[in-house]
């Protein structure tokens, strides 16, 4: 199995948008359950420290959530994402 | 399904209810809202008595991942204005409380003591607030996540909402807030203090194939529209400087219309030079409009760190109120933040007292001390003095209509339409669709509801009745509009926007995109329509809609609203401006002076906004 690309985090421009997060529970169960998520953004929002943790062991490296993210917090050598899929 | 919570507060009773029949014919958030509003509130109830009901309905594309798809709306009778009363907001409260099975909390009588409302994951339980009461929204978030867990989204109401000042706002977390209208109040009379919500169930679309084309194509459409770089940039304070050199801002309570050093010391590129330091979104939305922001020079204010700034924000304290610098009107929006209070109203609040001050109508013994304007001491002390009831923040507390009305010779300087305190801009410079919505916005006196998907900051109109038209051909054909409407409002070929037919679509699409719980900023406003809408209800929903029938269905519901503000007593002659707009020149830097408006134009402009509603125009 080739191995998975490696997804960089840059804190700093996160927007705390959340659209990673339903991004990757679209991949994994095509619906939106941020809960279930492989990435998770945490927002302290009082002092907008936020903190992104990926579980590596889950996450199948699609990419979904680099090509979804807005401020480009999160970054991947390999620019291409699979397309997003329907199923039934 | 989709499901309401009702929550009978006398009893302690919580029932879950089946909403999708009325979800399917009024689209969701404000559209629900609007309908049980209607139905449930008998006529001439007190807004802050039992009969009230005060109800959260989530947009009905929430949830997804749809750009900007976080967006609740809260809606009530009125304690300021005594009409419909709606406050939109975004944050993630919405999405995580549909995350965790409800779309709709509707709050009926009064509890007998204080009491948080807590959801997690489709149980729900009431709890007593008593250790809460009193405490500020950000106290009382803190104390609520340090029992519930750091993840729980929270709505609360701070001393303002406790102590029934008529426009007290409902806070979610820290920043994101309910405003307009007085929501706080009528929750706070309701003894309720906070709702929590955990949520980690999941949203599910009907047509996941549609659904997916859908997605991109909002995607694409919001992010090529020209508006989507400024906003991100500058967030509202686009409009910030282009309202100065209009002369349009709200100076001194609407008696300046533009300040010299406004772009050194209040403008956009000061707050993006000085302050701001991050982007900051709210669920789902790739915009990203609002800004971490940080007071990095010495100073009172030093290490002040908030989520700012916006046009409000230094529209109502930096010009109606003239604070010059940003530390302070940072600090005074905070202060609103903390005592869950709506800025707009406060600070209208507040400059209708320096006014009467200035023109020897209150005097210092009655207030306590000398106000002055561009005085941080006076605002801050006032805004705190209001949240509390204190001294004549208890007069300031019920409005500037009412306390215009209970202090002799200052009524005519209680700048407010239908009982709410107008926002940003003045119209007479430019009466256009922004400032005409003061009149016709069926929460009074704001411009959220009648924001032109082809608004423009260009200086002047052609005549009373027709904006100029500052898009191409091209940009019109393209808009997501409905065709017949466009001929109607545009001319054919485009030659200038009929004013009152632009505010009518304006309201609609609005009304739409509050009932979806879409964000009306710009890159959204003008590049997605009753098209896109309907088509993403349909993927998302599995129910039939067209563009038709959606935009049928936002007029519909505004002309609920407007019945429910009829039965409450609204006339026709309370389309009106106050008389200084009518009545006074307003002067702007150069020595030019901007006459008054035409009372007979615009009332000419009401007339047709009455016939293109269909409605009738009594004399
Ligand atoms: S790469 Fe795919 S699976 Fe991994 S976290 Fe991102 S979206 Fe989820
Ligand atoms: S999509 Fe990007 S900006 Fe948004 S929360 Fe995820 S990492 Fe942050
Ligand atoms: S554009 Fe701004 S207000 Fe609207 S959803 Fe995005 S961050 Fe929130």
């Amino acid at each position: 199995m080739a191995s998975k690309p490696e997804i960089m985090c840059e804190e700093g421009r996160c927007t705390g948008c959340r659209l990673c997060m339903l991004a990757c529970s679209w991949v994994n169960s095509k619906t939106h359950q941020p809960s279930q998520a492989f990435v998770h953004v945490d927002v302290d929002e009082k002092d907008f420290i936020r903190r992104i943790t990926i579980d590596r062991d889950r996450c199948t490296g699609c990419l979904a959530c680099v090509s979804f993210c807005p401020s480009g917090a999160l970054q991947s050598e390999k620019n291409e994402s699979q397309p997003l899929k329907g199923g039934k | 399904m989709t499901t309401m919570l009702t929550v009978k507060l006398d009893q302690g009773l919580l029932i879950r209810e089946d909403v999708t029949e009325i979800e399917r014919e009024y689209l969701g958030g404000l559209g629900v809202n609007t309908r049980l509003l209607y139905d449930l509130v008998p006529q001439g109830c007190d807004p802050l008595g039992p009969e009230n009901l005060l109800v959260f309905g989530v947009g009905s594309l929430v949830g997804t991942m749809l750009p900007t798809a976080c967006r609740t709306e809260v809606t009530a009778k009125s304690p300021l204005s005594g009409r419909f009363g709606s406050a939109n907001g975004g944050g993630s409260f919405g999405p995580y409380l549909r995350f965790a099975g409800f779309s709709y909390l509707a709050f009926h009588g009064i509890s007998p003591s204080p009491v948080m409302l807590i959801i997690e994951d489709g149980e729900a339980r009431l709890e007593s607030a008593e250790d809460l009461w009193g405490l500020d929204v950000w106290e009382a978030t803190d104390r609520i996540r340090e029992k519930l867990g750091e993840d729980v989204q929270v709505a609360a109401i701070g001393p303002a909402g406790e102590n029934l000042v008529r426009y007290a706002s409902i806070q979610n977390n820290y920043f994101a807030s309910w405003g307009r209208t007085g929501m706080g109040a009528v929750m706070g009379s309701k003894k309720l203090k906070a709702i929590v919500v955990r949520g980690s169930g999941q949203v599910d679309v009907a047509d996941r194939k549609s659904f997916l084309a859908i997605r991109k194509e909002a995607f694409e459409r919001v992010k090529n529209d020209p508006s989507y770089g400024f906003m991100n940039r500058y967030g509202s304070m686009v409009v910030a400087d282009p309202f100065n050199t209009m002369n349009a801002v709200p100076g001194r309570n609407f008696t300046i219309g533009a300040y010299a050093d406004w772009e050194e010391t209040r403008g956009r590129k000061v707050f993006e030079k000085r302050y701001k330091e991050a982007d900051v979104a709210c669920f789902a939305c790739p915009i990203a409009c609002a800004h971490w922001s940080r007071v990095k020079e010495e100073g009172p204010h030093f290490g002040l760190e908030t989520r700012g700034l916006e046009v409000t924000f230094v529209m109502e304290f930096g010009a109606k109120l003239e604070l010059t610098s940003i530390p302070e009107i940072f600090r005074c929006t905070d202060i609103c933040n903390h005592h869950g209070m709506d800025v707009i109203s406060a600070a209208g609040s507040v400059a209708f007292l320096i006014d009467a001050f200035d023109r020897g109508l209150i005097s210092e013994e009655a207030i306590g001390f000398a106000p002055r304007w561009g005085d941080f001491e006076t605002v801050s002390r006032l805004l705190e003095q209001i949240a509390r009831r204190e001294g004549i923040g208890n007069l300031l507390a019920e409005g500037s209509m009412r306390a215009g009305r209970s202090v002799p010779g200052a009524e005519r300087l209680a700048m407010h339409v239908k009982g709410v305190e107008m926002p940003v801009k003045d119209p007479r410079p430019k009466c256009d669709t922004f400032t005409f919505g003061y009149l016709t916005s069926t929460r009074g006196g704001d411009s959220l509801r009648t924001r032109s998907p082809v608004e423009s900051v260009l200086k002047g109109m052609k005549d009373y009745s027709t904006e100029p038209l500052d898009v191409d051909a091209g940009y019109i054909e393209k808009l997501d509009m409905p065709m017949r409407l466009k001929k109607e409002i545009f001319g054919d070929p485009p030659q200038g926007v009929n004013l009152p037919r632009v505010a009518c679509y304006a309201e609609n699409l609005i009304t739409i995109i509050n009932s979806v719980g879409f964000c009306i900023r710009p890159p959204v406003l003008r590049s997605l329509g009753p098209d896109f809408y309907a088509r993403a209800m349909q993927a998302v929903t599995g129910r039939d809609y067209t563009e038709e029938s959606v935009y049928q269905a936002a007029e519909a519901i505004w002309e609920l609203q407007h019945q429910f503000n009829l039965r409450e007593g609204e006339t026709t002659a309370d389309f009106c401006y106050p008389d200084r707009f009518y009545e006074e020149s307003l002067p702007g830097t150069d020595g030019r002076m901007v006459p008054p408006l035409t009372r007979s134009e615009i009332e000419t402009n009401v007339r047709e906004y009455f016939t293109a509603r269909g409605w009738k125009f009594n004399e």
